[in-house]
């Protein structure tokens, strides 16, 4: 066992599909991070709203005010010089640090593809990417590698085979594959889409599209891994990727998702197209070709990356089944939601008012939360339990110390609906939310779902 | 030869993705005629034709008698025409009710509502204007200096009906002002329907697409956000102490003439109402609606339909406020828990639009733009 690990570590390939994916990963960083400063995200989303929602444990992180366009610029940078390979290793790092800093300024935004980002620029800052076309290996030839170790590549596939594969299991439940949603709420409202549109209104389309979906992410990574069906799969990945781009408002995911699964194509697919792309910018590439292999015993740390980078992998296999260590519906709850790959999996929406009580004076209030919050961040709040808790916290502490208050208690009142369900009662409304902490421990204060999806 | 038409299919592949991202431009893009589904086009053509112009018509046409009125009333202030303006007044005031919540288009542009009916008015700042003799109407900071609430302070909370006669005959800057007001007025509600007869009709009817940009889609916003903010909580709960911890009896709306507040209240729920089921303006056309929407798609709620649950809400409202005092001053004042009792139905109405029939209609909230996943 130990004996085939170390035969399987020390085997290399051409480094030629790392590079390939360097550069394309960090032009599309550099190009989402322009996008979204261009959106005028930045203000509407960090700097606009006076409250923001942290991740438990990382409350610390909040918006730099104004500096913070400095860090997105930081970023945006750093995402530069990773496609350059220029200052390779502090680059990734920094997109990596500054990227995640940004991910953990406000909840809210929470998307798994972001997640991802973060999951995968940490791990590139443990492989060698830069030693191939790139200007680090171009200046110092004693960091220029024609092959690399093969495992290099397979841990990029390994990551996205995860994405797609615990994507295709999450989809195995009742309402997607049994009642088509939430793709019989959302498809016929893009109805006036040119060709599409007439046939997003009929229910079997609702059906083939779930069902469909469904297989695509569990039967994907298999048929990118296995050569003979390798070429027509990367042609499913476009038709899927986009039709997903023409039909919900997903932004950079796609293309994203559609470049890095070029990483599973083979070194002379991927020599070709570096070979095309100097050829039009007028690069040499020849200087790379140096026949140097980059050996596994000869990495510099090595004991350490193969312990991060197994302990990522370990993480991302089993990080996601933490749900089943909270009772209830997780849709309902969302207690082990996030971070799962859980994509497109729900429509869900709610309404929450909060009620403060003086415990003191007697006095009992409503609460406008949109004196503090944007819409989105309100939005997003409504359905989901752990954002409606920092608000109550957050709503206690504010009016203590603004309004020279005493003991307040905040209580919720808020309905929600899931996937097409009428809306029910969602928070206990006779619970003082004052008096329950953050954390990972079960939220009792959520109301059950009266209902039952079957499946993972 | 295999290699090279993979690279081929790749670089057209990428070349699609981009061309298709490009293309969804619904507004303009012709709509392809859907085999099977609601026609929103209808509806938005009843509400622009059976509803909102003849409302706003109506509207235009009270503004312009109130002005009159005043003209009249400024030119000779006695008690008859002091009682002839005050019933222009409240009958524009009602008409208002019927349009309020159509905040789209001309009346988005030009900031409608924040023109005519902010309340609480700034009376220190109305007699400060009055004072001057000076103003810019059209600065946001004057909006609760203006519109039905600062001419309701100027007809009825100077004093009794004998004192704000005599303010008016001996001081001309007082009927300088009211004139102002009703002068804006008219002029805003005139614009506004002109805009909606000429091009915006058009604009509207066309926009039937589903991006938030598109008429349904903001319609449906400025509707929901109407009931919730204006109806349920500015009519009813704000006066009510609902967000303030103590009745604000002061905060109810027409709070001068003091009799209006019950009557503006049941105008604003029938106008919501109407609107909601597909009434036209002048009670005779009726058409496709949000109600007939959310019944074609067979939106339930419990064992019912969601359409017929969010009447009851708004029947349940009504015939609360039918049994109350003409002023919601005084209800606020000695009988707080029935405004409680109205809110709490109304509080319902806006769980069920916005949470379930928002989600029905697949009605993106317009404000909102952010990637999903």
């Amino acid at each position: 066992m130990k004996k085939a690990l170390e035969q399987y570590l020390a085997q290399s390939t051409e480094a030629a599909p790392l590079a390939v994916f360097r550069v394309f990963f960090g032009l599309m960083m550099f190009a989402s991070i322009l996008r979204f400063w261009a959106m005028g995200w930045i203000e509407k989303l960090y700097l606009k709203p006076d409250f923001h929602f942290s991740y438990y444990g990382f409350e610390w992180v909040q918006p730099l005010g104004i500096y913070t366009y400095g860090l997105f610029a930081l970023c945006g940078i750093a995402a530069l010089l990773v496609a350059l390979g220029l200052w390779y290793r502090y680059a990734i790092l920094l997109f990596f640090l500054s990227f995640t800093y940004i991910e953990l300024m406000d909840k809210t935004t929470y998307l798994n593809h972001y997640y991802f980002i973060s999951v995968l620029s940490f791990v590139l800052l443990f492989l060698p990417a830069q030693a191939y076309f790139s200007v680090d290996a171009w200046r110092k030839p004693q960091v220029a590698f024609q092959k690399i170790p093969r495992w290099c590549i397979d841990v990029l596939k390994l990551l996205l085979a995860l994405v797609y594969f615990y994507a295709g299991l999450a989809k195995l439940n009742s309402d997607w594959l049994l009642e088509a949603q939430p793709l019989a709420t959302w498809l016929p409202g893009r109805y006036n889409l040119p060709l599409l549109g007439p046939w997003l209104e009929q229910t079997w389309v609702h059906y083939a599209f779930s069902w469909g979906g469904a297989l695509y992410d569990l039967a994907i990574p298999f048929l990118l891994l296995y050569r003979p069906t390798r070429k027509w799969a990367f042609a499913l990945v476009v038709i899927f990727h986009v039709l997903t781009r023409v039909l919900f408002p997903i932004g950079m995911f796609p293309y994203i998702m559609i470049v890095s699964a070029l990483v599973f194509f083979s070194a002379g697919f991927h020599h070709r197209l570096l070979s095309a792309l100097a050829g039009w910018l007028h690069l040499p590439k020849a200087v790379f070709d140096n026949g140097r292999v980059l050996a596994w015993a000869a990495l510099p740390r090595k004991r350490l990356t193969a312990g991060v980078l197994a302990a990522v992998l370990a993480l991302q296999l089993l990080w996601p089944w933490r749900y089943l260590g909270y009772p209830g519906e997780l849709f309902w709850h969302e207690q082990g939601f996030r971070f799962s790959w859980r994509v497109m999996l729900m429509e869900k929406a709610g309404y929450v008012n909060f009620t403060v009580v003086d415990l003191q004076k007697g006095e009992r209030f409503t609460v406008d939360n949109r004196a503090f919050l944007s819409a989105f961040q309100e939005k997003q709040m409504s359905f989901q339990p752990d954002f409606i808790l920092e608000f109550a916290h957050f709503l206690e502490e504010h009016y203590q110390q603004t309004q020279q208050r005493g003991d307040l208690a905040v209580y919720a009142q808020s309905y929600v609906a899931l996937n097409g369900r009428g809306s029910q009662p969602f928070i206990d409304p006779s619970v003082d939310l004052t008096q329950h902490r953050r954390g990972w421990h079960t939220k009792n204060w959520i109301l059950p779902f009266n209902d039952t999806i079957y499946g993972l | 030869m295999k290699k090279v038409s993979l690279s081929k299919m790749i670089g057209l592949a990428l070349l699609l993705s981009a061309a298709l991202s490009c293309t969804p431009n619904e507004e303009e893009g012709e709509a392809n005629e859907p085999i099977d589904n609601f026609d929103r086009s209808a509806m938005l053509v009843h509400w622009a034709d059976d509803y909102a112009i003849p409302a706003y018509q109506n509207y235009h046409q009270s503004t312009q008698a109130l002005l009159t009125a005043v003209n009249t009333y400024v030119d000779n202030p006695t008690a008859a025409q002091h009682s002839a303006t005050h019933a222009a007044f409240r009958e524009a005031y009602r008409a208002w009710q019927a349009v309020s919540f159509l905040a789209i288009g001309p009346a988005e542009e030009k900031g409608l509502r924040n023109f005519t009916n902010v309340y609480p008015t700034d009376t220190a700042g109305i007699l400060e204007f009055v004072n001057v003799a000076s103003y810019n109407l059209t600065l946001p900071s004057t909006f609760n200096r203006q519109g039905f609430p600062a001419i309701d302070y100027l007809l009825s909370g100077l004093g009794t009906l004998a004192e704000t006669n005599t303010r008016f005959g001996n001081d001309p800057r007082y009927g300088d002002y009211l004139q102002a007001l009703a002068e804006r007025l008219e002029l805003l509600a005139g614009n506004t329907l002109a805009d909606w007869e000429n091009d915006y009709r058009q604009t509207f009817v066309s926009r039937d697409g589903s991006s938030a940009a598109a008429s349904v889609n903001k319609m449906v916003n400025d509707y929901v956000f109407h009931f919730e903010k204006e109806l349920r909580a500015g009519k009813v709960g704000i006066p009510a102490g609902v967000f303030s911890g103590n009745t604000l009896p002061q905060s109810v709306e027409a709070v001068y003439t003091d009799t209006l507040s019950q009557s503006l209240f049941l105008r604003s729920l029938a106008a919501h109402r109407n609107f909601f089921t597909g009434m036209g303006f002048n009670g005779q056309a009726s058409g496709e609606s949000l109600q007939s929407y959310l019944d074609y798609l067979g939106t339930q709620h419990g064992a019912g339909l969601l359409s017929e649950a969010i009447v009851t809400q708004m029947d349940l409202a009504e015939g609360r406020a039918q049994n109350l005092a003409s002023s919601f001053r005084q209800e606020a004042e000695s009988n707080p828990q029935a405004l409680l009792a109205i809110y709490d139905d109304l509080q319902q109405g806006v769980v069920y639009l916005k949470v379930d029939m928002l989600q029905a209609l697949n009605v993106r909230v317009d404000y909102i733009d952010a990637d999903g996943d």
